[in-house]
């Protein structure tokens, strides 16, 4: 029963019981009233009309009776009165028809008063005795004598008088009253019930609110407070409440948000009961399977596979929970349309506090356009792993076979120099100095190719080394080489490095041997390398203080046979810096360049962090 | 000498507001009935009258006042020149016809026999036995007009003789169960507060509706009255003062036209007559 209708069945009954007994108690005292008064006022009258009408019972005689009646009757509203002898006969009456009739009550000793009814009409009938004084007898000489009193009058009884008010009107007045009293009472009763309607609801607001909030946590929505819609006990506990369930948002993860997630997860989603049978799925798994959730709903997780893995057969769905779940699991989805559908699935059991299994979730990735991928990028890595190998092996033959004829243009010019050089003018003599440094230039070059297609060729094996070291050993070989230069190294000391040490120090020897080659136009120069730390990445970098470039044309700078200065300039063949990036990027890291011209440049690198 | 004397005597009558005429008016009261009458007596006489209100006005009256129209018992009785023609209305209960030496007229109240017995045929359809109460010598007369009238109307009439107000209770006792109807005739000696109330009890107790002689009475508790009312009474005393002034000679007693029906419904209703009020016609009162 609603709280309502029991604070209604409960005070509704008492308050219509009360108010019935109000009414009832008021009638009785109305009426009490009324008739004791009226009954006093008959009986009043009754008295002074038995004084007038004296002379009448004693001549018992109508014609001086009636104007008495009469009298009574016209001047004081009397429905009728009448004068009875003492043995009831009716001596004259207002009826004059019912004179000579025997009425009761004529022997009452005092006055007394009763309701009638007088043809048809109710009345209030007062009856006195009418007494005649008789002369006091005459006092005996010793009565008088003895008692000195003197003897009293004697009385007899000379009849009774009726008068009969009529009880209409007091009934009337009664009745008004009374339609008074009960629309008071009504009225009473009326704004009671309303003012409990008011206060009930007053009460039943808040806790509507609250069975609202509660009805809201059940759903699963944490984080709707209740108004606060009173300031009494009921309001503390809605304050409670919204404490509650702030808590419960703080501390949980509310069902509206778990189906956000589901609603919105882009791969399909199967939550099944504890037997595997299909509960919930979300869109994805619906988009996907091409089944509505009402098709899905009852039906086996095994049924979604043409071949389902072992792992998520029926039988096998208890061990998930044993195993903590399967990760990953390659496998086939079959759609209501019969289409297969590459995926990996992942599944574990879902576990109450208490540990027993509620169910099974398994969620699977959709793999075909993974798939289509990763065949595409297969077959494209084999053609360019393929196409790599014949250019390198191209190169490398284009390379080496060209050493052969070079050495011997090279050797034979050289011959010719020296053996011949007597039978050659300055002209012939200049034009074979053009050949060898031709030849040594493209030496040099295919050098330089050699090793760039070395350096992405060989496999990089990485270790921890001393790059501080490194850099100290190719700086010291440069300075060896031309000891006469008056150029200062700065290299921080102790800098680690992760990285093929062979491959790195190629790449050193290019960035330094840059600085050392861009730097010799300067009657002295810089050159530092140590680390730091930019775009929150370590980077070692070389720094020089030499010619420097414009940095409009930095893109260029890591192409092969790119070339910012002339060889007159500078000599050098463009493929060092390619070299380098090739080895960074074998690293996994980055290369990058900054300068103005003649302001120097530097260069940072990055390499894998995991160092030992 | 003479003329000296008449000339005191016309400055005394103007002294004192009235000057004999021809025809003079007197009224016993200044209010009530007689004014009434008498406001239907200028009515129909059509010029103005020297009137005199008893007790306070003393009727001036001389050898010229030929007509004296007198409303009321107590005015009739006064004494007035006997070459003058008394005309009386409103005066049921005066006593005989040698009131006055000279001529003499009584506008009696009663209505006409059949215009009585027809209206109550009209109130109380099946009206067939009409105890008729009185007592004066001069009802006798209107009894026997009244008897001769009813049988055209299959009206059995029966005179319920009160030779003592006293008596009318055994009177009406003794007629409970024989009489549709009563009818209390305007005897003043009859017609007492008291015989009235006996005659409403007995009425109202024994469901025999009784009938009074004036709308007065109607309205004190009769069932309904037939009765002239006063102003046409007046109107009807100024034709006869204007016959008497043309030196006709009048009956002594003139029975008055045009009775009303006047009808008390509660009185009807206690007295077990239920009152089609509908079907009175036009001139009938109704009070409510």
């Amino acid at each position: 029963m609603r709280l309502r209708t029991k604070f209604l069945a409960l005070l509704v009954p008492v308050g219509a019981a009360s108010a019935l007994l109000i009414l009832v108690l008021i009638r009785k005292s109305v009426h009490g009233a009324i008739v004791g008064d009226l009954g006093r006022s008959a009986t009043v009258l009754a008295q002074a009309a038995a004084q007038d009408a004296e002379p009448g019972f004693r001549s018992r005689s109508e014609a001086l009776l009636l104007p008495v009646l009469q009298s009574v009757q016209k001047n004081q509203g009397a429905l009728y009165a009448a004068a009875l002898d003492p043995r009831g006969l009716v001596l004259a009456h207002t009826s004059i028809t019912e004179k000579g009739k025997i009425e009761d009550g004529a022997a009452a000793a005092g006055p007394s008063v009763r309701v009638v009814s007088f043809r048809g009409e109710p009345a209030l009938e007062a009856v006195v005795p009418v007494w005649s004084s008789a002369p006091a007898p005459a006092a005996s000489g010793d009565s008088f004598l003895l008692s000195g009193e003197l003897p009293a009058p004697t009385r007899e009884r000379a009849g009774t008088l009726k008068v009969g008010l009529p009880l209409e009107p007091a009934l009337r007045t009664e009745e008004r009253i009374q339609r008074g009293v009960v629309l008071i009472v009504g009225a009473i009763g009326g704004a009671a019930l309303l003012l409990v309607l008011v206060l009930v609801r007053g009460i039943l607001e808040p806790v509507n609110a609250l069975m609202e909030g509660i009805a809201r946590i059940h759903r699963g929505q944490y984080d709707v407070p209740v108004p606060l819609l009173s300031k009494d006990e009921l309001g503390d506990l809605a304050r409670s409440f919204n404490g509650m369930s702030g808590e419960l948002v703080r501390t949980t993860v509310s069902k509206e948000y778990v189906e956000g997630i589901l609603e919105n997860m882009l791969d399909p989603l199967v939550v099944t009961d504890p037997e595997g049978r299909i509960e919930t799925v979300n869109p994805a798994a619906m988009e996907t399977l091409r089944f509505t959730a009402p098709e899905l709903a009852g039906r086996p997780l095994s049924s979604l596979f043409p071949e389902p893995p072992e792992a998520l057969r029926s039988e096998s769905l208890a061990a998930l929970s044993a195993t903590g779940g399967v990760r990953d699991l390659e496998a086939t989805l079959r759609t209501k349309d019969g289409r297969d559908i590459p995926a990996l699935v992942s599944a574990s059991a879902l576990t109450d506090r208490n540990g027993r299994v509620r169910g099974y979730v398994g969620v699977a990735k959709d793999m075909t356009e993974r798939k289509r991928i990763e065949n595409a990028l297969l077959v494209a890595k084999t053609a360019a792993e393929t196409a790599n190998k014949e250019l390198e092996a191209f190169s490398y033959s284009v390379a080496h076979d060209l050493r052969a004829p070079l050495r011997s243009i090279n050797g034979f010019s050289q011959a010719l120099l020296e053996n011949y050089s007597d039978k050659l003018d300055e002209e012939g003599r200049d034009f074979l100095g053009r050949v060898r440094a031709g030849s040594a230039r493209m030496a040099l070059l295919i050098d330089d190719l050699l090793r760039l297609a070395q350096v992405s060729r060989s496999a990089v094996r990485a270790a921890d080394f001393d790059i501080s070291a490194l850099a100290r050993d190719v700086a010291a070989g440069l300075k060896s080489a031309d000891p006469e230069r008056a150029v200062r190294f700065v290299i921080a000391d102790g800098l680690k490095a992760h990285g093929d040490p062979a491959l790195v120090r190629a790449a050193l020897e290019n960035l330094i041997g840059n600085s050392w080659k861009y730097t010799k136009r300067r009657p002295s120069a810089t050159i530092e390398f140590g680390e730091t730390v930019r775009d929150g990445r370590r980077a070692y970098f070389v720094r020089d203080d030499g010619a420097g470039f414009d940095m409009a044309f930095a893109k260029k700078l890591f192409s092969p046979f790119s070339r910012l200065h002339t060889a007159a300039e500078f000599e050098g063949t463009g493929i060092g810096l390619a070299t380098v990036q090739r080895i960074i990027s074998r690293h996994g890291g980055s290369i990058w360049g900054e300068s103005a011209v003649d302001k120097g440049a530097v260069f940072y690198f990055t390499l894998p962090e995991n160092r030992s | 000498m003479r003329s000296a004397a008449l000339a005191v005597a016309a400055l005394l009558a103007a002294g004192s507001g009235a000057r004999a005429q021809e025809a003079v008016a007197v009224l016993s009261a200044s209010a009530g009935s007689y004014q009434a009458a008498y406001d239907g007596f200028a009515e129909g006489f059509g010029r103005s009258v020297p009137s005199f209100r008893l007790p306070g006005e003393t009727p001036a009256t001389g050898s010229d006042t030929r007509v004296v129209v007198a409303f009321g018992s107590d005015a009739a009785v006064r004494r007035y020149p006997d070459h003058a023609t008394l005309v009386v209305c409103l005066a049921p209960g005066l006593p005989g016809s040698d009131v006055h030496g000279g001529p003499f007229v009584l506008l009696d109240m009663k209505p006409p026999a059949e215009d009585l017995l027809g209206k109550l045929r009209v109130l109380q359809p099946r009206l067939a036995r009409l105890g008729v109460l009185w007592n004066s010598d001069d009802t006798r007369a209107y009894l026997k007009t009244l008897k001769r009238a009813a049988p055209a109307l299959g009206v059995q009439v029966t005179e319920l003789h009160v030779a003592d107000p006293a008596d009318v209770p055994d009177v009406l006792r003794a007629q409970v169960g024989k009489l549709d109807a009563l009818w209390l005739a305007p005897d003043p000696r009859l017609v007492t507060p008291q015989t009235f109330q006996t005659v409403k009890q007995f009425s109202w107790d024994n469901a025999i509706p009784f009938y009074a002689p004036t709308s007065g009475l109607a309205a004190a508790g009769a069932a309904a009255a037939v009765s002239v009312g006063p102003r046409e009474l007046g109107r009807q005393a100024a034709a006869l003062a204007k016959r008497a002034l043309a030196g006709e000679s009048l009956p002594r007693i003139v029975y008055p036209e045009h009775a009303e029906l006047i009808v008390n419904l509660k009185s009807a209703e206690k007295a077990g007559l239920q009152v089609d009020a509908a079907a009175l016609g036009p001139g009938a009162q109704v009070i409510k």
